[in-house]
């Protein structure tokens, strides 16, 4: 059987699904809405866990022959808590034990089916630290923007020094979509990289949040690359040509969107890129990068949850179906 | 934008989904990803063709430097209205073609069910046959008798099967409200209703809604005399256009399934491959060859349709004919005429056989003199 931990709105998983069920496979997914609670663990003759979802459907991790880790928290799949009646303090105690123990049979049971030999992606790697990313990405060879954290203004007064210089979150940021529909819309406001201009720094306090600041790269295209087990997907989007996206593509402009085409990624830029997800520990990922008009790629971040539909349909990589066929072998 | 300081060396590329198509009279170019079409002159098609990959002065040097603003002038066009770019030849490698090759995780893509009070068979029996073949898209017709709310009931059963959409067409009765068609409408998977026979004075009270909203209301009894699709309505995406190359954009893993239970590629086709109720399940029936008859015939294999820009960008519903040679043909004309590049609704139309143009079983000619003179060619 194979095993897909995901989301329940994520249309890639059901493209993913679809394919296997096409092709005859057994497929069982878990969305991060539906609760798994550990049944029994056995450690002769192997290692085994049965394992319930939602009080209804009983797996064995002895069954899984194929596990895809697409999108989700651990956290979330872990069951309610019992609430106790007694001095608040004690309470507490006992609530935030529940959730350690949940925990420690929550990890290993991943930590086991995450041992099933064909498996893609890994549910302790939803994170990823930008930090880290671009320090090792440099280190092993790749070009990657002029970059500073820092929090005074001198300091990114010397940094700038008369570039164009964006500010980037530090972490993956958020979507706010308003409450209550303004006119019958119902706004959504997102976290994206935006140049720094003079009148940021002059409505900035002093000293300001640490903040994350990038040269501003000028480019002749982006690229969106999805990378699994050693392949990669490309994809260029022209957003220069539009001043909205020109810095963020997903700022997209909906009645001229940008230009999304394949990309045939050099072998140099492959190998380093092969070599830098080895070392970051990850078989497949979202990785964002940039041509710049000095001819040079420019690594960026790379996601490893990140979307991949946006790269497969336009450039017809059929992404979905490589995916089901790497589960079914 | 790089084309103001472009190098002489610099090379026009158009994006890989901008596809240069070519008919009888016109050319264009499909924009797959923006899903818009360009007419070009020939010569722009000629050189786009004929030159890709070239730098921008060796096309001119090609026109022995006669016509250098008119080059110029194209490319800027096309990049003005962002068609293409520039890239060096280095970077050509970089930018393949779109490849066209199509596939769908379903043995039958889309199904059509005709719907009446005397049917033999239950359309949860249908819903379970459809789920077998992974099929994911449906449009019910009902006949006369059935409610919103019987309608309604019946679909309930669908989340169970997985079926990504349902339309619906539905006979208008009397005591049919808007309200119930909006909740109807509302269900997630439904994603369009066509109420038929609505009388004229009725239809504003069902039709009034958002533009967005697709509830349709018709005077005549759609089901019955279906209305000519209008082809003019191009569908211009890179799944069709995929589809397109190798298969029948209408025929293809279709399934129609007719209020007797009767099984047929489609609702306008004669042939029967027995129906629901017998012992064989669908998934023999429709991985028969005699089933897939019209599956794989491409339009470039068509007479006509073989010289149309349009090619790739129609879902035609007449069925195709075969000549012993293996060519195909159809007995109706459709709505375009390639050879003068007119619609139907255009002035100055004329039919296939008034531009001196045959296809029948017999085989396809033309009459150039006829078509010449109506082309103005001289």
């Amino acid at each position: 059987m194979i095993l897909i931990i995901s989301q329940v709105d994520d249309k890639t998983t059901d493209s993913v699904v679809n394919w296997i069920k096409y092709r005859h496979g057994n497929v069982y997914r878990i969305n991060s809405c539906d609760r798994i609670t550990i049944t029994r663990i056995s450690f002769e003759p192997a290692t085994e866990i049965l394992f319930c979802i939602n009080n209804r459907v009983l797996l064995n991790t002895r069954d899984v022959s194929a596990y895809w880790y697409r999108r989700g928290l651990k956290e979330d799949l872990i069951g309610k808590t019992t609430a106790f009646n007694g001095p608040e303090q004690l309470n507490k105690l006992l609530l935030k034990y529940q959730r350690e123990n949940a925990l420690v049979l929550m990890d290993f049971l991943f930590a086991i089916l995450e041992n099933t030999k064909n498996r893609i992606g890994s549910i302790n790697n939803a994170t990823n630290n930008k930090l880290l990313h671009l320090s090792i990405a440099k280190n092993l060879g790749l070009h990657v923007p002029s970059t500073l954290v820092c929090r005074h203004k001198n300091k990114l007064d010397a940094f700038t020094s008369g570039r164009s210089i964006i500010s980037k979150s530090l972490s993956n940021g958020f979507f706010y979509e308003e409450e209550e529909p303004q006119n019958g819309l119902k706004n959504t406001y997102g976290l994206y990289a935006n140049e720094v201009t003079e009148r940021d720094l002059e409505r900035a306090r002093e000293p300001f949040a640490t903040s994350l600041f990038q040269e501003n790269i000028l480019k002749r295209f982006e690229l969106r690359i999805f990378y699994l087990r050693g392949q990669f997907f490309c994809m260029a989007i022209f957003s220069q040509q539009n001043k909205r996206t020109a810095i963020d593509f997903r700022k997209y402009d909906e009645e001229r969107p940008n230009r999304t085409v394949p990309l045939n990624l050099p072998a140099a830029v492959q190998r380093k890129l092969r070599l830098f997800m080895k070392t970051v520990g990850l078989d497949c990922g979202s990785i964002d990068m940039i041509y710049g008009k000095d001819g040079r790629y420019y690594f960026l971040e790379v996601n490893p949850v990140g979307q991949f539909g946006m790269v497969s349909y336009p450039c017809n990589y059929k992404i979905e179906r490589v995916v089901a066929e790497m589960l079914m072998q | 934008m790089f084309a103001l300081t472009k190098p002489a060396s610099a090379i026009f590329r158009l994006y890989a989904n901008c596809i240069l198509q070519k008919g009888y009279k016109n050319y264009l170019i499909c924009d797959l990803q923006r899903q818009q079409l360009r007419h070009i002159p020939p010569t722009l098609y000629f050189i786009l063709s004929r030159y890709k990959d070239r730098p921008a002065d060796y096309i001119k040097e090609q026109f022995e430097h006669q016509h250098d603003d008119m080059i110029d002038g194209y490319f800027k066009f096309l990049c003005d209205n962002d068609l293409g770019f520039y890239c060096s030849s280095e970077e050509l490698k970089l930018f393949p073609e779109l490849e066209l090759s199509f596939d769908y995780p379903s043995g039958i893509t889309n199904a059509v069910i005709d719907l009446s009070k005397n049917s033999p068979f239950r359309l949860k029996d249908a819903f379970w046959e459809l789920a077998l073949l992974h099929c994911r898209h449906v449009q019910l017709r009902f006949a006369e008798g059935f409610s919103v709310t019987e309608i309604a009931s019946l679909i309930s059963s669908t989340e169970k099967h997985a079926l990504d959409s349902i339309e619906l067409v539905i006979a208008y009765y009397p005591s049919i409200s808007k309200t119930e068609l909006d909740e109807l409408y509302a269900q997630r998977f439904v994603s369009a209703i066509h109420v038929y026979n609505v009388p004229a004075g009725k239809q504003h009270a069902l039709k009034e809604r958002g533009v967005k909203d697709r509830v349709f209301v018709h005077r005549h009894n759609i089901v019955e005399k279906p209305v000519t699709p209008d082809l003019s309505k191009l569908k211009i995406n890179i799944t069709l256009f995929c589809e397109s190359q190798k298969h029948h954009t209408y025929f293809n893993r279709k399934l129609y399934i007719g209020n007797n239970g009767q099984i047929k590629n489609a609702p306008e086709c004669l042939e029967t491959f027995g129906t629901i109720n017998d012992d064989r399940n669908l998934s023999e029936v429709i991985t028969g060859e005699a089933f897939q008859r019209y599956w794989h015939v491409r339009k470039k294999h068509t007479d006509i349709c073989k010289q149309c820009e349009f090619m790739h960008l129609c879902i035609d519903g007449r069925i195709p004919h075969q000549r012993p040679s293996g060519e195909w043909y159809h007995e109706t004309e459709c709505s375009y005429n390639p050879f003068i590049g007119k619609w139907k609704s255009e002035s100055g139309y004329k039919t296939l056989a008034e531009s001196g143009i045959t296809s029948n079983a017999e085989g396809f000619k033309i009459n150039y003199r006829k078509l010449n003179k109506i082309n103005n060619y001289g």
